[in-house]
């Protein structure tokens, strides 16, 4: 009688055990699937080995992601009211001498300026910036409508300094070249098939490295993204640029539609399909990638909409065109997918029509803003119920 | 064996309790406790307070149109004079809801539309001029709505005679009429639509301000938008905005009589206590028109039995209300004349953000989500 009770006890709780596991499994976001011809399994974090050595390298990302917030940190020079000189962001920018002109912390035979979205446009793009951002430093003049200047940041303090259209040209730079660069470089060159297709090298050795030519491309792909090897795992390691906003766009929500987890995961299974030669599985992460890539874009965008109508209506205009002036570049990075959802008109649209009339950022209105928000969200179902959240 | 089964089912209960959180992000409450109904209270905002404030703006606004008209059909010191009064009133009724600067208000911009101030003169003499402008950017933030109908209205002559001929008489009189107008429009439109967004027979904000989603206490909650927006309104437009800047305590003392409210139309005071008195009649829970006192923050505050804050609130509230009443229009003079009072009821508004900012938000435990911010 008193075992009989017991042993109901254990079932009951055993029972309950296994619903509990079950009901926190359902938070779990991480499946795993594991194929049994597989050689590899998915690692936890991005660390692939060959002889007890590490396989993983993307020197040339890290070099154009520390030239990236270089160029950054000069332009944001400007925005505190100093004069900054067009000659050194051109050479900040092709990297004139191996150190930017003296003006690099660091030496690097890498450029940013060869690696733009081809073939001119954007290359006129950021050196029309350049010319524009150093006379407008020179001139200490406050923003207008029609005159380039320093505009007060209300809520964060200190100034910026933005175009005569109200554009910030340090977002320009710094979330431009996320665009043209890092995230051209991702869907246009590293994860096609001409890098890491089935023909491309896997057996041989790059000469004097321990990883293969096809190996090396998808870890540049992954370099550009801006995370660390043990992102997501390691609590202390935090994403840069195309990372960090994965971070702060999947917090929220807890769909893993926004989530920087579902990005992580396509590259640890992407890279480990690769070494498994597993062509099926590559293809999906890869197709996750584009997908995932493109609607994390398509969020910060949003984000930065709704951050512009909350500064506008509360009069905070300096506050206002810093966030637009994100939302911009952030729509406009989207015409680097090549399975993009919006339409370049749509995307023109949005740029030169909804936020302002030619782009003028002093011409934008409520309603436009608005409008830009729907045609995003329409076009990206998935922002839908998160989209007053971003 | 008693002892055991009910152990084990408490530990089944706790891990359960505790497996439900982890997964839970949404909604967070804190305990009213049994007599309060946080939901009824929502319901009365919306309902009996936030809608019916707007649609008595929007009723104003139309009143204020068809005066428009008829000051543009037939410009004399009568129909001018009628045009102001509904200027008045519907400036009056702006003061009920500009405490709900979120959702539609936020989501159209309106306080940016119909209430910046000061107006920008030169930006409107220049519109008239090119007669080409779209009155929603934002570029012309601070050449439309009230405080440019003020200027249009009251400003540009010295006394009505001189005002009327300015739409009569002068080379750019039917451009100045035509830009009346189109402001008038402007604001009504732009009221219209944010009534619209809440009406629960057009898009229906309501239903989402009640729904269960949003009965919370957490950052995206129906509460925490109205509290904060109201406090912020509160610490902001018309602490500062309203009283302060005008006084001189963002410029050294120096009193701004040009930063008044209604620097044209000179009754930046009766607008300020008006603005007051919507606050106080929010804390209470008191409906608009009726003025039946219903569920309100006080009733809340008083759940958690803190009848004592409540007392220390209303008070200090009371003591604002009455130092801003001892004030005399307009204020703009009054700035120059006797600043000492307007200071002093700087001082007296000041007393009331505390207990609300500090100790209300943290007895209903909602976060305060807008930045302070230094300067105008």
């Amino acid at each position: 009688m008193f075992s009989f009770q017991k042993q109901f006890h254990f079932l009951t709780t055993s029972a309950l055990a296994i619903l509990l596991a079950v009901s926190m499994s359902s938070c779990d976001l991480v499946s795993s699937d594991d194929d049994g011809d597989d050689k590899l399994s998915p690692p936890v974090t991005y660390e692939f080995k060959r002889d007890g050595e590490s396989t993983v390298a993307y020197p040339g990302q890290m070099d154009r992601r520390k030239m990236v917030a270089e160029m950054t940190a000069y332009v944001s020079e400007a925005d505190a009211g100093n004069e900054i000189s067009e000659q050194t962001l051109i050479d900040m920018y092709t990297n004139a001498g191996g150190n930017g002109g003296g003006h690099f912390s660091f030496s690097s035979d890498r450029q940013l300026s060869n690696k733009v979205f081809p073939p001119k446009a954007d290359n006129n793009f950021y050196r029309d910036i350049f010319a524009r951002a150093a006379a407008a430093s020179k001139k200490d003049t406050t923003a207008s409508n029609g005159q380039a200047g320093l505009l007060e940041r209300e809520q964060s303090g200190g100034t910026i300094l933005v175009s005569k259209k109200g554009h910030e040209f340090t977002q320009l730079v710094e979330k431009g070249l996320m665009g043209s660069v890092f995230y051209h470089q991702v869907f246009n060159v590293y994860l096609t098939d001409g890098k890491i297709g089935p023909q491309v090298e896997n057996e041989e050795l790059v000469e004097g490295e321990n990883y293969t030519a096809r190996e090396h491309h998808f870890d540049e792909a992954f370099g550009y993204f801006g995370a660390p090897q043990d992102w997501l795992e390691n609590s202390e390691a935090s994403g840069k640029f195309w990372a960090g906003y994965a971070s702060e766009m999947g917090g929220v929500s807890s769909s893993d539609k926004l989530s920087a987890s579902t990005i992580m995961d396509a590259y640890i299974k992407g890279r480990t399909a690769i070494v498994n030669e597993n062509e099926q599985v590559l293809d999906e992460q890869v197709s996750t990638l584009y997908e995932h890539l493109e609607l994390l874009t398509a969020a910060t965008a949003v984000h930065y909409i709704n951050s512009t109508i909350s500064q506008l209506s509360n009069g905070n205009q300096g506050e206002a065109f810093h966030a637009l002036s994100e939302g911009w570049a952030f729509v406009n990075a989207i015409k680097y997918s090549p399975n993009r959802k919006l339409s370049t008109d749509q995307i023109n649209t949005i740029l030169n029509t909804h936020f302002g009339e030619n782009g003028n950022f002093w011409e934008a209105t409520p309603s436009g803003l608005r409008d830009a928000k729907a045609l995003i969200v329409d076009n990206y179902p998935a922002l839908e119920p998160v989209k007053d959240d971003l | 064996m008693n002892f055991t089964y009910r152990s084990t089912s408490l530990l089944i209960l706790v891990l359960a309790v505790f497996s439900w959180t982890a997964c839970d992000v949404g909604e967070s409450g804190s305990d009213d406790g049994p007599d309060f109904d946080r939901e009824a209270m929502l319901a009365n905002f919306g309902e009996n307070i936030i809608i019916p404030s707007y649609d008595a703006l929007v009723d104003s606004l139309n009143e204020m149109a068809t005066a428009a008209d008829n000051f543009s059909a037939d410009p004399s010191t009568a129909t001018l004079q009628q045009l102001q009064s509904t200027l008045k009133s519907s400036r009056l009724a702006w003061q009920r809801v500009n405490l709900f600067n979120f959702g539609p208000a936020s989501n159209n911009l309106l306080r940016t539309s119909l209430n910046t101030y000061p107006t920008d003169t030169a930006r409107i003499e220049e519109n008239i001029d090119s007669g080409d402008y779209t009155l929603g950017t934002v570029s012309n933030q601070d050449a439309v709505g009230f405080p440019a109908l003020g200027y249009l209205l009251h400003g540009i002559g010295a006394n009505n005679q001189e005002i009327v001929s300015a739409y009569t008489d002068d080379p750019d009189a039917s451009e100045r009429m035509q830009y009346l107008e189109d402001n008038v429009d402007f604001i009504q439109q732009k009221a219209s639509t944010v009534a619209q967004e809440w009406s629960a027979d057009q898009e229906d904000y309501l239903t989402m301000f009640l729904s269960q989603d949003n009965l919370g206490t957490d950052a995206g909650s129906s509460l925490s938008m109205l509290i904060n927006a109201y406090i912020q309104h509160y610490e902001r437009y018309i602490r500062d905005g309203k009283i302060g800047i005008p006084s001189g305590v963002r410029s050294a003392g120096v009193a701004r009589p040009q930063a008044t409210e209604a620097y044209y139309a000179g009754y930046s005071k009766e607008l300020a206590l008006a603005n007051l008195q919507a606050v106080q009649r929010v804390f209470k829970g008191i409906t608009f028109p009726d003025g039946m006192n219903n569920r309100g923050l006080s009733d809340n505050l008083e759940a958690h039995d803190e009848t004592e804050l409540v007392d220390e609130i209303e008070s200090n509230m009371d003591d604002a209300i009455s130092s801003v009443q001892a004030l005399n229009d307009p204020l703009s003079q009054q700035v120059q004349n006797n600043n000492d009072k307007v200071q002093s009821a700087f001082q007296d508004l000041q007393a009331v953000v505390g207990p609300l900012k500090t100790d209300m938000t943290s007895v209903l435990g909602i976060t305060i989500t807008y930045q302070d911010q230094d300067g105008d």
